[in-house]
């Protein structure tokens, strides 16, 4: 009985892992693999050849690129980041300001920024792409960059103030009665206590801008400022999908992502978790 | 180097009063105790004292220099905190030398005086480690050094010792007042132990509810306590109290401890006395002790009463009997075999009573 | 100045308040506005066209809209219990390997990395009729005839939902098995103790400590339903004949490809309404939690 129970278990452990991986090893699989062969029937899970023609089409300098990946690469490293670097900053303050301080409307103005997180992209994208044509700022990395900052800040609120919470409030003023001011504590002490924490938001920050959709689809129209979700569109034509192409790019899209998680996911969940274990 | 002021210096959080009014003049060098319950406002004082709490009314004044709107920073003194607050990411060393290092003190004179703190309190052995290789004691140790190197015109500790064990406790007590003697600087001590404050302090302040209560040498304040309060709070254990009715008889006046026991009140309070009907009564429990024949004198007065409950502790004996259905404590030197339920006749010494009023619990003169 | 600027906790908020307001608020405002007017993009004068209720009246005569409010409602309803259900299991799963247990929370992180829109294409090519991966499976197994799994209306309503579920699903678990890991062992064995079974322990102990935690993983999914947009989008786009038709496709559609904006902008609103609603009640719920446990 006790070993039913434990062979159960364990298949059922290694359908969930299969459930899960299997969807990525495909995608990853078949971006290695000549486009036919991703149609054969029934699935061949290992290639007969394998070929980098993909990425040697949607990286290749010289001659005819049918899709400029690596334009878009770069597009998503450039929004992505410089979007992250201003929104961790801003929001870290932000965060600190909930954390050390006590005022007016506290938790109300605390909800209400998450709050504005909870609008639908689809939903703003409408009024966005409006506004943002009005002043000119439509299709250019920089309107990309401030609506991925604005979509990013509550969040980095939210996990930066639990953060901040967990370093005890007598180090900074230890610091101060140290002879630092609140900003030289705050450098010298509660940010690098803070440090793996606001790594942690930093690539929670990066990987929705890295990914997100709905908005760029409607702020990005040309190579110009394109990330790689838009671009993966490229793929789709009127009638058919180049799924290895498309494999392709999805490999340069999910490879950072999961390095960059990673090396954070402790943290990421203590983040995450604070504010139910001490709010 | 400095002396420490504070004129008519008032906090409030909203409506909630944490310091009233509160003047207070700490000369150079002085050994000051805050001591009172939890949420009188002595830990306030003193982070308002350091810069870290926005006052709300009133001055502060350190080495005669106004210093209401400096930062904590600007204000030249250091801080023990209850919890230590060593910074975590940093060694003894750096920790000890980081206040320096801020105010781009000469990296030569930094080692020095770190190298100096770190003879003064012992920590050779400990220089590289980082806090959480520590115990507790030796935290506490590189906390304190922490305020040294800095050279601050007053040190200002926050329960320092509350966080350690009993036996560390009275250890660091020592320590911190052998410090204190060889460095002569000003220092404002924040306790909620009493023992702490008395051994300590050069001055004690007792606080309660925002307000200074009294403020004494500790003999003085152990002698002479203002008002109930004070009384009860310092020493321990603590001064039996007892509500007593006056009674006249024979032209005389009587505090009425129990039935049939009365006590003679002080010619000198007559005049005060009669016209109260009661007063409450504190008798220190070592001022009332079971009768030994060398204590009969003029100022002695003695009773019978019923014990119940004998307590031994080896260099002395605590005795409970009940006054008036209050628990009153006595204290007894001599390892005399006294058994429960025994009734044996104790004495009062008469010139070591105080007498409180009833309504203001304020001290009768 | 730099003393004033870190102990203002208005300054330092400033920041955020001004990127919220300018990407956030401000169009919401102008959306607001020309929810009240016949704006097309195509031309722009009709800007100023007030047509006061109007676009609001058309949306509470029009089923089609209806039909796609009750159909998210729906499908949120079923998809947030269904997460929440499997994510639970999984960290319960989880908490009971003793060996390797980082390395398959590791693993369990894995969808959350993907871009919904990758989700979408990833679904919409294993649910493909013709070359998909499931019906390639089941071919194995003899069914030779392809299902139409993203054709056939109900069909194609559980197959975005199974995307949406296994995109979303490790947020739940690994936030419940922070949760689980979390747990003080006394009152756990004290139950054991007073002779509660597996069952009693996990519903007097174990939940209630969960709690604040699934109420945490209830927030921060709730701020995202939105992009469940992205999935349909590609998956089906709200195909077929409308079938899947989501608010946010449908708002997509009505903006963009019939360029009716102000009547996309009153549907808008109500979707914005929707995810505040959700948002808020979980919050409001996360609160509670808390201080039942006395974790103020």
């Amino acid at each position: 009985m006790k070993q039913i129970k434990k062979i159960s278990f364990w298949f059922l452990v290694m359908f969930l892992l299969i459930l899960i991986c299997m969807p990525g090893i495909w995608i990853f699989v078949s971006a290695f693999r000549p486009n036919p062969e991703i149609l054969a029937k029934p699935a061949n899970w290992i290639p007969d050849r394998w070929t980098i023609h993909q990425f040697t089409q949607m990286f290749s300098i010289n001659g005819y690129v049918s899709v400029p990946a690596f334009k878009y690469l770069m597009n998503s490293v450039i929004i992505s980041s410089v979007s992250t670097v201003i929104a961790i900053t801003i929001g870290m303050m932000g965060g600190y300001a909930f954390a050390r301080f006590n005022f007016k409307g506290k938790n109300k103005i605390f909800l209400g920024l998450m709050l504005a997180r909870a609008v639908p992209g689809i939903s703003l994208s409408l009024p966005l792409f409006i506004l943002f044509a009005k002043i000119g700022i439509i299709n250019t990395s920089f309107g990309v960059i401030l609506v991925y900052v604005a979509m990013n800040v509550p969040f980095t609120i939210w996990l930066t103030d639990g953060f901040f919470r967990q370093i005890p409030k007598e180090m900074s003023e230890v610091a101060r009665t140290d002879g630092c001011t609140r900003l030289q504590a705050f450098w010298n002490v509660e940010l690098p206590l803070a440090g793996p924490g606001i790594g942690a938001a930093a690539i929670f920050a990066f990987l929705l801008s890295w990914n997100e959709y709905a908005l760029a689809s409607i702020i990005t129209r040309t190579v110009h400022s394109k990330t790689l979700p838009i671009g993966m569109m490229d793929y789709l034509d009127e009638f058919t999908i180049n799924w290895a192409g498309m494999c392709a790019i999805a490999v340069v899209m999910i490879v950072p992502a999961v390095i960059l998680t990673f090396i954070v996911q402790k943290h990421l969940v203590s983040g995450l978790t604070f504010g139910g274990v001490k709010g | 180097m400095a002396n420490v002021e504070l004129k008519n210096l008032t906090k409030k959080y909203g409506d909630v009063i944490a310091v009233q009014n509160m003047d207070l003049f700490i000369p150079h060098n002085e050994f000051l105790v805050l001591v009172g319950p939890s949420g009188c406002g002595k830990s306030t004082t003193l982070r308002m004292i350091a810069g870290l709490e926005e006052i709300t009314g009133g001055e502060i004044f350190i080495d005669d220099q106004l210093v209401n709107e400096k930062d904590p920073k600007d204000r030249n003194v250091s801080m023990v905190f209850q919890n230590y607050a060593l910074y975590p990411h940093m060694t003894v060393e750096e920790n000890l030398g980081f206040s320096l290092k801020i105010a781009k003190v000469d990296k030569k004179e930094i080692e020095e005086r770190v190298k100096e703190a770190v003879q003064i309190l012992g920590l050779q052995e400990l220089q590289k480690r980082k806090p959480s290789q520590l115990s507790g004691g030796q935290r506490q140790r590189v906390a304190m050094g922490r305020a040294i190197v800095r050279r601050p015109d007053a040190f200002l500790f926050d329960e320092p010792l509350s966080n350690l064990d009993a036996k560390l406790r009275t250890q660091m007590r020592t320590e911190i007042k052998k410090l204190h003697q060889k460095l002569q600087t000003t220092i404002v001590y924040v306790t909620h132990d009493q023992v702490e404050a008395m051994t300590l302090a050069d001055r004690i302040i007792i606080m309660k509810d925002g307000y200074i209560e009294q403020i004494g040498s500790p003999i003085d304040v152990f002698n002479n306590p203002v008002n109930v309060f004070v009384a009860t709070f310092i020493g321990s254990p603590p001064m039996n109290i007892l509500t007593a009715n006056i009674i006249k008889k024979d032209a005389k006046l009587f505090f009425e401890l129990d039935e049939n026991i009365l006590m003679p009140c002080p010619e000198s309070k007559f005049d005060y006395l009669s016209k109260k009907e009661n007063v409450i009564i504190g008798i220190r429990p070592e001022d009332i002790t079971p009768t030994i024949s060398s204590n009969s004198s003029e100022n002695i007065w003695n009773f019978e009463k019923n014990i119940d409950l004998v307590e031994p502790l080896g260099t002395e004996t605590q005795i409970f009997i009940k006054l008036n259905n209050k628990e009153i404590i006595s204290r007894m030197y001599n390892q005399r075999e006294i058994k429960i339920g025994q009734k044996i006749e104790f004495s009062i010494n008469l010139n070591k009573i105080h007498i409180f009023d009833k309504d203001t619990e304020k001290v009768i003169k | 100045m730099n003393r004033k600027f870190f102990s203002s906790p208005a300054l330092l908020l400033l920041p955020s308040i001004l990127a919220i307001g300018f990407v956030i608020i401000i169009p919401l405002l102008f959306s607001f506005y020309t929810s009240f007017t016949s704006y097309k993009l195509t031309r722009p004068d009709s800007l100023y066209n007030f047509v006061g209720l109007r676009n609001y009246e058309r949306l509470i005569d029009n089923v089609k809209f209806w039909a796609a409010f009750g159909r998210t409602i729906l499908f949120l309803a079923v998809v947030l219990n269904l997460e929440l259900l499997f994510g639970l299991g999984i960290a319960l799963l989880i908490n009971k390997i003793t060996w390797g247990q980082r390395t398959l929370r590791t693993i369990m992180m894995f969808p959350m990395m993907f871009s919904p829109i990758l989700v979408g294409f990833q679904w919409k090519y294993i649910f493909n009729d013709n070359i998909g991966l499931l019906n390639n499976f089941l071919y194995l197994f003899g069914y030779e005839s392809a299902i139409p799994w993203l054709i056939d209306k109900y069909l194609a309503m559980g197959s975005i939902m199974i995307a949406e579920i296994w995109a979303n699903t490790s947020i739940f678990a690994i936030l419940l098995l922070a949760g689980l890991l979390g747990i003080p062992r006394d009152p756990i064995e004290a139950a054991r103790v007073d002779g509660c079974n597996s069952w009693q322990v996990f519903k007097n102990i174990t939940l209630p400590f969960l709690m604040p935690f699934i109420f945490i993983a209830l927030t921060i999914r709730s701020l995202d339903v939105g992009r469940a947009y992205d999935i349909v989008h590609i998956m089906t786009g709200g195909g077929p004949a409308m079938r899947t038709e989501l608010l946010w496709t449908m708002i997509a559609r009505i903006g963009y490809k019939d360029a009716n904006m102000g009547f996309a902008n009153a549907m808008s609103y109500v979707s914005i309404i929707l995810s505040i609603a959700f948002t808020y009640y979980f919050f409001t719920k996360l609160v509670a939690a808390r201080r039942e446990l006395g974790q103020q």
